[in-house]
């Protein structure tokens, strides 16, 4: 961890090429990291990560689970062809507002650049021109020949983008992907951090790193964490402020971490956290959302008998363009308050959330 | 731009001089027999022009040159002469309506450079600040992909011939605010005064993804090309056969230029100076006026290759009568 800073930890995550269904490298990277500390790490069959941190201290523990999915959306290949022309699809929910003239990486029998076009403005009617082209009209160009580019792409192939990281002032970076390599970046750092201090923890700690969020939370609805935990903190981004969005539909920029509340959270846990975050000096915002909190607590919350679940948001402004922008001070203050979470948990509260140890023994 | 051309090329000049509107003029060899000639390539791209800061410290802008606004959000750009980061963002498509389709306008678009107050910004930024797309320049074998390659490609081609050395009495125009209607180059056009002149240019394609369809502009891959005539010229046709009978005495590819929509220095050049003589001979460039363009290096050869042999013939055999 020395040397180590928050901030390059979201840097070299967000650089890793991961688009839904394809997170093998990603995986084996936020793997990499955790076994260097020491970490075991494991997989199951759908691709989600495990880590387990166990506590230092003797006697039953409840056991916390930290989540953040580690998919980001992206572009699949749908046809190559006779002119070397790439037809794209998305992987996930990709705004078309944002692809024009977008520089991407094609993941073939090697890495290929290309830019996204689409049909030239003259050759489309003025009514055309007012709106959004739709996906048929989109296109990746190498600037190869069309053997070239049929010898090294084919159909199924996935895309990311290639606009690298930038430093904006006030401590904020952009970059593709922040969209949850932002959520992976805190609950890696609060794990590695924990790992470092077992001997203080009152409780067990598990890290999931969840594929196909995008997609429809799909790890997390397979995902298995044995034991199966008495609570789950989710870290994904919410909607920054800015211009163009309504106050009451975001959340403060900068003005820390955002705790959810509505049907998918569990009162207790959020109580909890909100109580954390006061003794640590975090600000934390809250964030409203009557049906699903559009993470992997939806998932999570009826997995298995039922994990008592929460959702802390990081605010991030332009989600799911190449430009995605956060706060690395929310970042950082979201990552102290799970480590705070973990540290300070009392093992009755936790297992009055769940049930308690007996109730949890399932067949 | 000046700064750069001038390290590059001071060794080469005879002398050079940037004139009221900002041109870098250079000459070489002006006391050699022969026409005179004027290659003019403009130094301009097309960019930002920041006209207002908001309380909030996003800077608002309008389009310097032609931009389809389509290729501004989700972008990377550079503010100022402090070469300040910033990003043009997007409403998130989960926060719109799902029947809401309508492209992005200029004006509801701004660029984030991470200030929090309208004072913040201004410490960094001023409104009348240009600012550019922020695209590195790579080369993938044949391809070369940036931002501004129109028309740094033409002023590359220029600085080619210039280190080269054409064998006739020769003025250099970088020009300026071409994007903004062919400014430069009428002043610059005023005080060379040339017999004839060669504007370097970079020109639509509309290739793809079609290369068949009815629209297309010129094609990468088929070397410079020649315009018969577009929006802002009809060029000099001895002058253009010319160039044709050059190409093809030696060997070199060249297209036509098969639109006559868009216009270049040409425009204000042939009209300069009771009428100048002009042909522009122009790279194939995909994405023109976007944040990442492409061209091919076979194409940028043979341009110089081009020109190279059309100025070496002007010199053995004066302007076509």
């Amino acid at each position: 961890m020395t040397g180590l800073s928050l901030e390059s930890l979201l840097v070299e995550l967000a650089e890793v090429p991961g688009a839904s269904g394809r997170e093998a490298g990603v995986a084996a990277a936020i793997a990499g990291r955790l076994n260097a500390a020491g970490i075991e790490t494991r997989f199951d069959r759908l691709g989600n990560l495990y880590a387990t941190i166990l506590s230092g201290q003797p006697g039953a523990k409840p056991t916390l689970l930290l989540s953040a999915h580690m998919d980001t959306i992206g572009l699949v290949v749908r046809d190559v062809d006779e002119h070397g022309v790439v037809r794209i699809l998305p992987i996930g929910g990709v705004n078309r507002r944002t692809l024009l003239g977008l520089e991407v990486w094609i993941h073939g029998k090697e890495r290929v650049f290309g830019v996204v076009g689409a049909t030239p403005p003259h050759l489309t009617t003025p009514a055309e021109r007012k709106k959004v082209a739709p996906w048929e009209q989109f296109f990746v160009d190498t600037g190869l020949g069309a053997s070239e580019v049929r010898a090294l792409v084919r159909p199924g192939d996935w895309i990311t983008f290639a606009t690298a990281p930038v430093r904006l002032g006030n401590g904020r970076l952009s970059s593709p992907g922040l969209d949850n390599r932002a959520g992976v970046a805190a609950v890696l750092w609060s794990g590695l951090r924990l790992a470092a201090s077992r001997a203080a923890l009152p409780v067990d700690v598990v890290l999931c790193f969840t594929v196909q969020e995008e997609l429809g939370t799909r790890g997390a609805a397979a995902a298995e964490p044995a034991p199966l935990p008495d609570a789950a903190v989710v870290v994904d981004v919410g909607f920054g402020d800015m211009p163009g969005v309504k106050p009451r539909d975001s959340i403060g920029f900068g003005s820390g971490p955002a705790l959810t509340s509505g049907p998918n959270i569990h009162p207790g846990v959020r109580r909890y956290l909100a109580a954390v975050a006061e003794r640590l000096g975090v600000r934390v915002q809250d964030e409203v959302m009557a049906g699903s909190s559009g993470t992997d607590a939806w998932e999570l919350q009826v997995a298995g008998v039922g994990i008592p679940s929460a959702v802390v948001s990081i605010p991030l402004r332009y989600m799911h363009s190449t430009v995605e922008a956060v706060n690395l001070a929310d970042l950082e203050q979201a990552a102290r308050l799970l480590e705070a979470a973990c540290i300070e948990a009392d093992a009755a509260e936790v297992w009055g959330w769940s049930g308690g140890p007996v109730a949890r023994e399932v067949e | 731009m000046r700064d750069v051309l001038t390290e590059a090329l001071a060794g080469y000049w005879d002398e050079a001089r940037t004139d009221a509107m900002g041109n870098l003029i250079a000459s070489r060899g002006l006391d050699r027999p022969g026409p005179k000639a004027l290659v003019a390539a403009h130094m301009d791209e097309v960019g930002f022009l920041i006209d207002d800061i908001d309380e909030k410290g996003f800077l608002r802008f309008k389009a310097l040159g032609g931009l389809d606004p389509r290729v501004l959000p989700s972008k990377r750009v550079i503010c100022g002469s402090g070469r300040v980061p910033g990003v043009i963002g997007a409403i998130p498509h989960h926060l719109l309506d799902k029947d809401d389709d309508r492209a992005p306008a200029v004006e509801d678009l701004y660029i984030d450079i991470g200030a929090r107050t309208r004072d913040e910004a201004t410490k960094l930024v001023r409104a009348g600040d240009a600012a550019t797309f922020d695209t590195a320049f790579a080369v993938y074998g044949p391809l070369i992909k940036g931002k501004a390659l129109d028309d740094r490609a033409g002023c590359y081609i220029a600085a080619r011939l210039m280190m080269g050395d054409v064998p006739l009495p020769v003025h250099y125009a970088f020009t300026v605010q071409e994007e903004v209607g062919l400014r430069g180059a009428k002043v610059a056009a005023n005080r060379t005064r040339p017999d004839f002149a060669v504007v370097l240019e970079a020109t639509t394609c509309a290739d793809r993804p079609d290369p068949a369809s009815p629209g297309h502009s010129t094609y990468m891959g088929k070397g410079p090309v020649l315009t018969f005539q577009d929006a802002s010229s009809v060029p000099s046709r001895k002058l253009l056969d010319l160039l044709v009978a050059t190409a093809e005495r030696e060997g070199i590819p060249y297209q036509w230029k098969e639109t006559t929509f868009g216009g270049n220095d040409a425009g204000s050049i042939h009209k300069a100076s009771g009428g100048i003589p002009t042909v522009s001979v122009s790279l194939p460039c995909r994405y023109i006026h976007s944040p990442c363009s492409f061209l091919y290096w076979s194409d940028i050869e043979k341009t110089v290759q081009l020109v190279t042999a059309f100025f070496a013939r002007i010199s053995k055999e004066g302007l076509p009568a």
